[in-house]
């Protein structure tokens, strides 16, 4: 197992219209941590979500290789990058995304009858994690209308942590959630980590923040700094004055 | 309000003073005569009675005072009436005779308030030549700030407009005010900015083109002259000693001109550095897009470049490799490879021919203004293709490297990435 799970090298997305060109992301150096919970912060347009789907292979950069576990990914073909984030990638999106005509378990199966086809196996695993994230055998069977957005947002989590991904990607996961329901898809994710997840999660929130161990600013579509924090072991003043200080260094 | 309507009412206001002053009725006055009749009349009836007995003085809507036939004062309707003919005379009050038997008996006079008539229609002719005046000047007034702000004030900007033209700042277009009665003239005044700008920049290109002109002239003088000065000095080695001395004069005028030539080059090239660099990320593909576009004799075998962005002006960037494949062709007539990788924070792009390479000691003087190598002897050129190129990617903030490599000339640019 490597070290850095991933690593980019000058990577650049640039994004053309009219003959303007935006440079989303500009020669940036960046390596995962495997096992590690990396957030990445930075103010609006600072590039934060393209770098989370350029890492996750939702899209492919113009410039700069990508490299995740020591495979390039940036040259694959979008049937292959279908195939490695299957494999290799779970998500969660401030928007649910989840379907409306299936249950929240048929939810979860689908995306793992993907990888596995043993049902049985898969279906024993899906309990054990909605168990973990605190939703019962009546709330599973709900269709996702059915489900407050803090329950629909836990049963994404178990959807993106059923086939053991070697990586957690979660783009403002809290973004739409109140706060009572934000803490407990934080508490999800850090417990998550302190399992072994390599997570890395995009946000503004610094609540959120606080929960990764690593604090990597965007500014311009270049890393600004980083800062790290150490794993998270609940509330402290410490940490967050750290992670403030940090950000009003950055320009937050 | 448009001012044509300004004027119509100031006209309105004016005729319908004029006129009310010329209508206004004056004090007219008119006795009653049948009630003065009537009253000296019964006068005449008492008239003895009447100076002991007060109540006996007729009715009337008149005041009056009975004066008998010395003007000594009888009665009187009230206090304060004129009591004697001189001061009704004055007063302009009517006298009537009090005729009793056919013998005057005494005057009746009838006072006339003639002076508070005349006092009430001068007070009525005040009120209504000064609401006509206030109603006048209020009109005045506004008709003037109309015109204030819809003349005076276009014309202030438009001054001020001119003397920012005056001043050659030809880029700020003239504010048009809409219902400005100036509409079109004022546009007219942009439309001439907006040529004069045309014919500036026009200008300013014919100026540029004449330097080059003049640039490349006179490089072009330098070597026909440089002949004629070498044939002098063989000549003179041979001739009489009267035509050694001719030879010698046209030596050193040769030498003049050619002082006065790159003079002339100098002075053109001044303007090197107000040639603008404008910085902005660059993808690495699109370099190696510029190095093909160079290339048009197609020599180029370029490997693939890393991808990253690099900070540079990509028209300033193109025009160093014109330069840089211009020299390989010229010098060299090989293939160029080109090659770019990535180091210490930057992007380096090596070019690279296989032809005879450079003097190691011309080496440290190829960038510098009017050096020409050895080998460039047979060739045409002013010497400036590398001075150029170097003092663009200077202003790049980067680095322009040229050296000697087993296989032939290299050239090496380093620049920033950005970040």
């Amino acid at each position: 197992m490597h070290a850095h799970i991933i690593e980019t090298n000058k990577l650049c997305k640039t994004f053309s219209s009219g003959g303007l060109q935006q440079h989303v992301l500009r020669n940036l150096d960046l390596e995962i941590v495997d096992k590690e919970f990396t957030v990445i912060m930075g103010a609006s347009g600072a590039g934060k979500s393209t770098l989370l789907y350029a890492l996750s292979g939702m899209d492919t950069p113009t410039l700069g290789q990508i490299k995740f576990n020591g495979t390039e990914i940036s040259t694959k073909s979008s049937d292959e990058l279908a195939r490695f984030r299957r494999r290799n990638c779970g998500f969660v999106f401030q928007q649910i995304f989840l379907c409306d005509n299936m249950s929240l378990l048929d939810n979860v199966m689908a995306s793992g009858l993907l990888i596995s086809k043993n049902r049985k196996q898969l279906a024993a695993k899906a309990y054990g994690l909605f168990e973990q994230v605190g939703l019962s055998n009546q709330d599973y069977k709900k269709f996702p209308a059915q489900l407050s957005g803090g329950e629909a947002q836990r049963g994404a989590v178990v959807r993106a942590l059923i086939n053991d991904p070697a990586i957690l990607f979660a783009d403002e996961p809290t973004g739409s959630l109140n706060s009572a329901s934000g803490k407990m898809v934080l508490d999800l994710l850090t417990e998550a980590s302190q399992n072994g997840q390599t997570i890395v999660m995009v946000t503004h929130d610094i609540t959120s923040a606080l929960r990764g161990s690593r604090v990597i600013y965007l500014k311009d579509g270049v890393i600004c700094g980083e800062c790290a924090l150490g794993t998270y072991e609940g509330e402290d003043e410490g940490r967050k004055a750290k992670l403030r200080s940090f950000l009003t260094e950055m320009g937050w | 309000m448009k001012i044509r309507y300004y004027l119509l009412a100031l006209l309105v206001v004016a005729l319908l003073g004029i006129g009310s002053v010329f209508l206004l009725p004056a004090p007219e006055y008119k006795p009653n005569l049948t009630q003065i009749n009537d009253v000296a009349a019964l006068l005449a009836e008492n008239m003895d009675q009447i100076k002991n007995d007060r109540s006996l003085l007729p009715a009337s809507s008149y005041d009056y005072a009975v004066i008998d036939a010395e003007g000594n004062l009888i009665q009187a309707t009230r206090e304060g009436l004129s009591e004697s003919v001189y001061a009704a005379l004055k007063n302009g009050d009517i006298i009537v005779d009090i005729v009793q038997d056919g013998q005057l008996a005494g005057k009746v006079i009838f006072a006339h308030d003639a002076k508070a008539q005349w006092q009430a229609y001068r007070t009525k002719l005040q009120i209504m030549v000064a609401v006509i005046l206030v109603v006048m000047l209020a009109l005045v007034l506004a008709l003037l700030y109309t015109m204030h702000a819809q003349v005076l004030r276009p014309f202030r900007s438009l001054k001020s407009f001119a003397g920012r033209i005056a001043a050659g700042e030809l880029d700020a277009p003239l504010k048009m005010e809409k219902r400005n009665p100036f509409g079109a003239f004022t546009e007219s005044f942009d439309l001439m900015r907006d040529e004069l700008n045309r014919a500036r920049a026009n200008e300013q290109a014919a100026e540029r083109s004449k330097r080059e002109l003049v640039a490349s002239l006179s490089h072009d003088i330098q070597t026909p002259v440089s002949s004629i000065k070498a044939v002098a000095e063989v000549m003179e080695l041979t001739a009489e000693p009267g035509d050694a001395e001719k030879l010698k004069t046209i030596q050193d005028k040769a030498t003049q001109i050619n002082t006065l030539v790159t003079e002339l080059f100098h002075t053109t090239l001044e303007e090197l550095n107000s040639l603008s660099v404008k910085l902005t990320g660059v993808p690495s593909n699109h370099i190696a897009e510029l190095v093909h576009a160079s290339d048009y004799l197609d020599k180029v075998r370029a490997e693939a470049f890393p991808g990253c962005l690099v900070q540079a002006d990509p028209v300033r960037l193109s025009q160093v490799l014109d330069n840089i494949i211009m020299n390989s062709y010229k010098y060299a007539d090989t293939a160029i490879w080109v090659s770019a990788e990535l180091d210490d924070g930057g992007f380096t792009l090596t070019l690279r021919d296989e032809g005879p390479g450079v003097a190691e000691e011309e080496l440290p003087l190829l960038c510098s203004k009017y050096f020409r190598g050895s080998s460039a002897e047979a060739k045409d050129g002013y010497g400036l293709g590398l001075f150029i190129a170097h003092h663009l990617i200077e202003r790049m903030g980067g680095r322009l490297e040229c050296f000697n490599v087993s296989s032939g000339f290299a050239v090496r640019i380093w620049l920033g990435l950005d970040e």
